[in-house]
């Protein structure tokens, strides 16, 4: 066995341990087991980036596969997920990041043949600006979903009265998650507005790339988005309403990222 | 020399309040004589006495000594025993150790798992050691029975959620908001659970209490109260929009926020949260202000269902905290069935022993094969070693066992001395202790505690 292989199967094994402990932890309201996840989830990131810089190293820029893109995404989700953690104290939002990390990081093997072959004079800005501008607000957004479901079952929860299960008692004040929709809509519109503006530069819009349903979708996802920015930034709103729409705006990313990956992935660039 | 423990004593459940009040040991002049003298078969005592009980805890030479407390009892209160004797229990030995855990616990206590038993029998064990009358049972069954009640509030959510109507208002309130140092609350009217909610605010950590009533001085006097500012009951719309928790309990038969005001008052905030207690009857806030988005309004009936469910939680979590009490008092029963001369000489023999047979194999397994000579003249010298190396302290504690009020220290001492309890003891066990240094945060009742609390 290879030593990326082990590397890949140990953050496999880093990221299960970590999503499993973090939804016992949660559900049965243990402290220990959460803990037990976290430095799961932080092993996990330290085998992750080593995976991440044995393959940047091994392969240049321009030549890199669709799978380390994914990689990448997970391994951002995982560090959004720990600045969050120890800078602004919000470790529920582990709960959304493992299980995601450890979909994509599994997800990212399946694309690992597919090769992009960039020309060499684009690859800086396709990675630098495209690929990471959007993979964080990608990030962000992911937070936003799992913060929002949280919001409103809670909110509902609340509203109406009713007692909260169990495993909720433990959970942080609606506040605390419209917080992190305020984050990811403060960060992640101008990010997500300039990983699409890289991507029109070096993939010109044409007749033809407006017919591909992925780009409808990122335009469709865009628009949605700076409504959602709109909506916070001039008319204040918070709380339900920005909720659900964060929980709307990341699933039609995630269908859009699984068409990018899987059936087009800038088909134009890409060999398999 | 055999030890008993005794527990006697009334609570709520077997006495009315009448009853209550004719035998509390409350009064400053019979504390002044120590309550309950010890001599004459009782060698330590200490009594509890609250509003909802009394418990009077005592280690006496024979079980007898349960009738002689009860008389002393009945004539400090100048009643007669036979007054006192219908609403009694008494309980020996486990039995008294379970009840004193299950107190300490508040598995006991009228509201299940309040806290404040646990600060009375603080006081009443810090009581008993400035009158010496707790010495080395007493002193290790009530630092037990801290321990055991902390463990219960750790292990079990007996303790956990609200059970009364101003405090679950709060905790509802840190639902909603995450950090309550942001926080604004305002008071409309001073009803009584009004200004108990809005302590449980301020000692929430809110940044400031704004009060508006009809009767302006009161408001006035309330908000000197919290430290935050009184406002002219006319204004409160005006104020609305600057307050995150509005807590209502005026006298009003018509409600004095509407949902349609509300709209205004959200544009103006910018639709943050806000967070409606109202605690009056007839309601004070239009129930539709709850459809509004960002808005949310608990009435007096949604507190009590929340009481009502919290207090059902509370009752499911007893069992768990009854079988902690049950295992930690078997360990006390234990300790103290070992508290004697014969136990503990066995205990000294048996420790000695264990260690030699250690050094003896640890000492062949370096020096390689012997004969069975050397061998059997290693373990006499051991023997010998033992012997005489034991002779002193079990000697020191025939003597001290033949003297009245002395065996107790003497074999505690020996026994703390030798680590023979294997657990640690609480290093502020004991009242003449210089320096010590408690490892319990919330005890209170040692000496060093008491220096620095003060």
């Amino acid at each position: 066995m290879s030593f990326e292989s082990i590397l890949i199967l140990l953050v496999i094994l880093s990221y299960s341990f970590a999503t499993l402990g973090i939804f016992m932890g949660t559900l049965a309201m243990r402290r220990k087991v959460k803990v037990a996840a976290n430095w799961f989830t932080f092993a996990g990131f330290g085998l992750h980036t080593l995976a991440v810089l044995v393959t940047l190293v091994a392969h240049p820029f321009a030549e890199l596969s669709a799978g380390y893109f994914m990689q990448l995404l997970s391994w951002l989700l995982i560090f959004l997920y720990l600045a969050a953690w120890r800078f602004l104290r919000l470790p529920f939002l582990a709960l959304t990041a493992a299980p995601l990390a450890l979909l994509l990081f599994v997800l990212s093997l399946r694309l690992s043949n597919v090769t992009s072959v960039l020309p060499e004079h684009w690859a800086v800005l396709f990675f630098g600006l495209h690929v990471l501008s959007l993979f964080i607000s990608l990030g962000l957004l992911a937070m936003a979903f799992g913060s929002g479901l949280l919001f409103v079952y809670m909110e509902r929860k609340i509203k109406t009265k009713m007692p909260l299960a169990d495993f909720a008692k433990g959970l942080p004040g609606l506040s605390i998650y419209d917080k992190v929709n305020k984050i990811a809509v403060v960060v992640g519109f101008p990010l997500y507005t300039l990983g699409l503006m890289s991507s029109f530069i070096w993939l010109p819009l044409s007749q033809h790339q407006l017919e591909n349903p992925k780009v409808l979708l990122s335009l469709f996802t865009w628009f949605l988005y700076a409504l959602l920015f709109y909506q916070r930034m001039a008319l204040g709103y918070q709380g339900r309403k920005t909720a659900v729409m964060a929980i709307i705006i990341f699933s039609i990313s995630a269908l859009s990222l699984t068409l990018d990956f899987f059936l087009s992935h800038h088909s134009t660039l890409l060999q398999p | 020399m055999d030890k008993y423990l005794i527990l006697a004593g009334l609570n709520y459940k077997t006495a009315p309040v009448e009853v209550r009040e004719r035998f509390a040991l409350t009064d400053p002049a019979l504390k002044e004589q120590g309550i309950i003298p010890l001599g004459k078969g009782i060698n330590e005592c200490m009594v509890l006495s609250t509003c909802n009980r009394v418990e009077i805890v005592a280690v006496a030479n024979a079980p007898g000594a349960s009738e002689q407390l009860l008389e002393h009892w009945a004539t400090c209160r100048n009643q007669p025993v036979s007054a006192l004797r219908p609403y009694v229990y008494i309980h020996h030995g486990p039995a008294a150790v379970e009840h004193l855990f299950t107190v300490a616990a508040s598995l006991d206590s009228m509201v299940l798992g309040e806290p404040q038993i646990l600060g009375q029998l603080k006081d009443a064990y810090r009581y008993a050691l400035e009158q010496r009358h707790a010495r080395v049972i007493l002193n290790r069954l009530l630092h037990k029975a801290f321990s055991v009640a902390k463990r219960v509030r750790t292990e079990t959510a007996v303790a956990s959620s609200a059970v009364s109507i101003s405090y679950a208002a709060v905790e509802l309130a840190k639902r909603i908001f995450d950090d309550m140092s942001d926080i604004r609350a305002m008071l409309i009217g001073a009803g009584e659970m009004a200004e108990l909610a809005a302590t449980h605010l301020v000692n929430a950590g809110i940044k400031s209490v704004r009060v508006a009533n009809r009767t302006h001085e009161r408001a006035l006097q309330l908000a000197r109260q919290y430290g935050g500012a009184a406002v002219p009951f006319e204004c409160l719309a005006e104020h609305l929009a600057e307050v995150d928790i509005v807590i209502s309990s005026t006298g009003s038969h018509e409600p004095i926020i509407r949902a349609k005001d509300m709209r205004n008052v959200l544009k103006r905030r910018k639709n943050r949260p806000m967070f409606f207690i109202d605690i009056a009857v007839p309601r004070d806030i239009d129930p539709d202000v709850n459809s509004l988005d960002n808005v949310y309004l608990y009435d007096i009936d949604d507190l009590k269902e929340v009481v009502e469910e919290n207090l059902a939680n509370r009752r499911e979590e007893a069992g768990k905290a009854a079988e902690i009490v049950t295992a930690e008092a078997a360990i006390f029963v234990s300790w103290m069935e070992e508290l004697d001369l014969q136990p503990t000489i066995v205990k000294l023999v048996r420790r000695a022993e264990r260690i030699a047979n250690e050094e003896l194999e640890k000492t062949l397994k370096r020096i390689g094969p012997v004969s069975e000579d050397t061998r059997l003249a290693l373990e006499a010298m051991l023997a010998a070693v033992i012997k005489k190396t034991n002779h002193e302290p079990i000697s020191f504690l025939r003597r001290r066992f033949a003297e009245q009020n002395a065996a107790d220290t003497a074999i505690h001492t020996v026994r703390r001395v030798f680590n023979l309890d294997v657990e640690n003891v609480p290093e502020d066990a004991h009242l003449g202790r210089r320096k010590s240094t408690c490892s319990n945060s919330s005890c209170g009742t040692c000496r060093s505690c008491r220096g620095t609390k003060k």
